[in-house]
């Protein structure tokens, strides 16, 4: 079994080698051992799931929550050559939906969400595809303790059963023990039974900075962003200062910056991420909405411009420099008063008692706030909570949320290892001292930033790059051999 | 550049004689399909502003009217506001300087318009890495149902897509030459293909020196001029009219789900009373649904819905005033329906 998942390893992944904990969660799985994963972001997860689809007969489903990410991984399947992936979710059509269900047992990859999965049709459709692996990725997402709950996760483990309860493999990034157990609980699978493969979150190349501002945030912004010339992603919490920071570092400042966010279009979020990719970008203005599915290996610093809502978050986002292994910097720029922002989020993402009362008592046309919380309120009705637990429910969630904003403050203000901070709320420590660490423990950040730069590579020249071609340009340089 | 495109954009929506409401305008922007809006919107040619911002909320479009209140643009006035001398002056001097929408004179592209342009990228990079025989990219456009037009349009030529890939050259040549050179370079610049990556609309608009809003109507003007070339031009672009009418079809000819349905009956000859019948819906629901038809396509053929004796007596009393009201119709006209005053109403809006 070992010279085959190497074999595999190789003829259709073009590794050589694995990435840590790769190995043990698909030897788990091969075992037909439940599994949970949680490995850092950027360290491979897909592959744990993917490798042993090969080794076995039968369908490997697995639950995204975002359609954009199904999309990405089905395409990233496609582009290696393994066309029996589809992705099954809301975008597709019903003609398409019949041909998938015909060829439902030809496929080794099927993509879908936990809406999906609550069709009936869909569920009996499943159910004759021998579906031998189920995979459910970003699966804090099943956690009211995690920091993007989702009600729809919550259905999955009578859906695994009704499928014959497959070996399932849960993937996470960064979860506390609470999230695991709750994953493992909410997925109905055995605490004793299941296999843990957890890897640190830790990301020994990623060095950790506090900037306390008085006021300058804007000009310690600038000032930093200036000396560095790798590529880098500033995350703001609204769009709108998105937009102005990309607008503003690009016409002010001469830098190659773009803004990335929800209110994007599709076709210009996929240019903004290959332009990127390839180097004609050097900054990216984002909202939260960046950064998932997206794979950039040289990213070598992240700026916070607006505090985090958690530390799940930002070792997310941070998370997204570094790939390469080489190098990074992570630094949070906090001005007091920072943390109203998140707490006006907290306030206005959750449905309040009366939005819950309006639409339990079916008087929704009194509603007019925002259609997530209208949605998560239906959702608490749907599931035959009563209105007492659901506002119990409520109020549950609304005091994790401010602990875990409360765990950001206290990062900004930790006068000890920043490092060791952020890994303690994980119940981890660190293993070993660094020469290179955080802001806490002396690392100069001009320092860094010199050896940083030494790494980084050319960008196009930038009045070239953001010229206007004539069309007759485009359409030569669009085809070949006109 | 500080960007209040919007802030004048809605300021030119208000008039110095007549009453415009908070409600109309946010009808407008969230395409509310009524008579009433598609009348307000042909009569002031409100077609650009027809679902522009579905999100928009009335509390968010309140602030901007309080702003212009506050600067004397606007004045109070019964239900609306009245536009000032000082606003329009001010509305005029912002509009020298910057773009307004002009094209869009109809409903026809409204909902075929963005599956439209997602389509034509998709193609574009398609043919592109077809060209370089390249077949390992990530496509520009990841809706499936994009992709699956696009592999339908394949299909009769599997086995000699080099001949599928001559005609579209010629058609995007084609068109290039039929826009203005301008207008074909903002659409050329935002296109992607082999080792090629297209400009967002965000960065051509701080090449063209706009604000991003300001840029997407520039942008939706050169699309609508696109669309109108292709659709008249049908022998020279035949793969472009078969994507349109491909998402014409999805996008039901511009009408919404249920008026489509009703169309689809009085195609077949079928009565309102009939249509009412099978449909379970009322009679009136009907008669909206043939005046929105009307409204989105020119030709359709809405006298027959008009009894003669009525339709020439409602011409007789525009005739003597353009302000001949509904009431008044219905005061001298036996068995008149709103919808053939509004009908014949129409016809003369476009007669002008």
């Amino acid at each position: 079994m070992s010279t085959q998942i190497m074999q595999i390893l190789h003829e259709k992944f073009a590794y050589s080698s694995f990435r840590t904990g790769q190995r043990e969660a698909i030897e788990s799985v091969l075992d037909k051992k439940d599994t949970l994963v949680m490995l850092p972001t950027g360290s491979g997860k897909s592959l744990c799931y993917q490798l042993p689809t090969y080794l076995t007969d039968g369908v490997t489903l697995i639950i995204s929550p975002l359609l954009s990410l199904m999309q990405d991984q089905v395409e990233q399947l496609h582009l290696r050559g393994e066309k029996r992936a589809v992705a099954l979710n809301s975008l597709t059509s019903f003609s398409e939906r019949k041909r998938i269900f015909r060829q439902i047992k030809q496929y080794k990859f099927i993509y879908t969400s936990p809406e999906m999965l609550q069709n009936q049709q869909v569920l009996e459709v499943l159910k004759k595809a021998h579906i031998q692996l189920f995979v459910v990725d970003e699966a804090h997402c099943i956690s009211h303790w995690g920091t993007d709950f989702r009600p729809d996760y919550l259905a999955l483990a009578n859906i695994r059963k009704s499928l014959g309860s497959p070996t399932t493999m849960a993937l996470t990034a960064t979860a506390t023990k609470q999230v695991r157990d709750e994953i493992i609980h909410f997925l109905g699978l055995d605490i004793k039974e299941t296999n843990q493969i957890i890897e640190s979150v830790d990301r020994k190349e990623i060095k950790f900075f506090v900037e306390i501002c008085e006021g300058n945030k804007n000009e310690k912004l600038i000032e930093i962003v200036k000396k560095m010339t790798g590529a880098g992603i500033i995350y703001f919490t609204s769009k709108k200062m998105a937009d102005e920071w990309a607008n503003n570092l690009s016409n002010e400042y001469g830098l190659r910056a773009s803004s990335y966010h929800s209110d994007l279009e599709a076709d210009d979020k996929i240019k903004i991420q290959q332009q990127f990719l390839n180097n004609d970008l050097q900054i990216i203005c984002a909202t939260s909405a960046f950064g998932m599915g997206f794979n950039k290996k040289d990213i070598r610093f992240i700026i916070h411009y607006h505090l985090p809502s958690s530390p799940e978050m930002y070792l997310q986002e941070v998370g997204r420099a570094s790939r390469d292994g080489k190098l990074g910097l992570a630094i949070l720029l906090y001005q007091p008063g920072d943390e109203y922002i998140q707490q006006r989020f907290i306030e206005t993402s959750l449905p309040s008692k009366e939005i819950l009362t309006a639409v339990y008592k079916r008087k929704q046309t009194q509603l007019s706030e925002s259609d997530a919380m209208v949605k998560l309120a239906y959702y608490f009705k749907e599931t035959s909570i009563n209105l007492n637990d659901a506002l119990q429910a409520i109020e549950k969630r609304k005091k994790i949320k401010y602990q875990q904003l409360s765990f950001m403050m206290q990062y900004v203000y930790q006068e000890d290892c920043k490092r060791s901070y952020l890994l303690n709320y994980f119940c981890e420590n660190k293993k070993s001292s660094l020469n290179e660490c955080c802001s806490s423990c002396g690392l100069d950040q001009e320092e860094l930033i010199a050896k940083l730069n030494k790494m980084t590579q050319s960008y196009k020249e930038e009045e070239a790059r953001k010229r206007v071609l004539p069309w007759k340009e485009v359409y030569n340089n669009l085809y070949n051999n006109l | 550049m500080k960007d209040n495109y919007l802030f004048y954009y809605i300021l030119s929506y208000f008039d110095l004689e007549n009453v415009v409401t908070l409600s109309q305008i946010l009808h407008v922007f969230h395409a509310k399909r009524t008579p009433s809006m598609f009348y307000l919107v042909e009569i002031n040619d409100w077609h650009h502003g027809f679902s522009l911002a579905q999100q928009m909320t009335r509390e968010y479009l309140s602030k901007i009217i309080q702003k212009l209140l506050n600067q004397e643009y606007l004045v109070e006035e019964g239900k609306g506001y009245l536009l000032t001398n000082k606003g329009q002056i001010v509305c005029e001097e912002y509009f020298n300087e910057h773009y307004y929408p002009k094209k869009i004179e109809s409903f026809t592209y409204t909902n075929v318009r963005a599956p439209f342009w997602n389509s034509y990228q998709l193609l574009t990079q398609v043919f592109s890495e077809l060209s370089y025989q390249n077949n390992k990219y990530i496509p520009i456009v990841k809706h499936p149902s994009h992709q699956e037009n696009v592999r339908q349009l394949f299909q009769p030529f599997q086995s000699n897509k080099k001949k599928l890939l001559g005609h579209w050259f010629k058609e995007q040549e084609f068109l290039f030459n039929q826009m203005d050179e301008n207008s074909a370079d903002v659409l050329a610049n935002q296109l992607t293909g082999h080792e090629f990556i297209g400009k967002t609309r965000m960065q051509l608009s701080q090449n063209y020196e706009m604000t991003a809003l300001e840029f997407d109507f520039y942008f939706k003007d050169i699309l609508e001029e696109a669309l109108q070339i292709i659709y008249t031009n049908k022998k020279d672009f035949p793969l472009n009219n078969e994507i349109l009418k491909k998402l014409h079809q999805e996008t039901h000819y511009g009408l919404s789900a249920s008026t489509y349905e009703t169309y689809k009956l009085l195609e077949k000859g079928r009565t309102i009373m009939a249509i009412a019948n099978q449909r379970a819906i009322k009679e009136n629901t009907v008669r909206e649904h043939i005046l929105e038809i009307a409204f989105v396509f020119e030709s359709f053929p809405y006298k027959a819905f008009i009894p003669s004796n009525i339709y020439e007596k409602l011409h007789q009393g525009f005739d003597q005033g353009e302000n001949f009201t509904y009431q008044e119709a219905m005061n001298g006209i036996e068995q008149l329906e709103f919808m053939h005053y509004r009908l014949v109403e129409l016809e003369r809006m476009r007669l002008k």
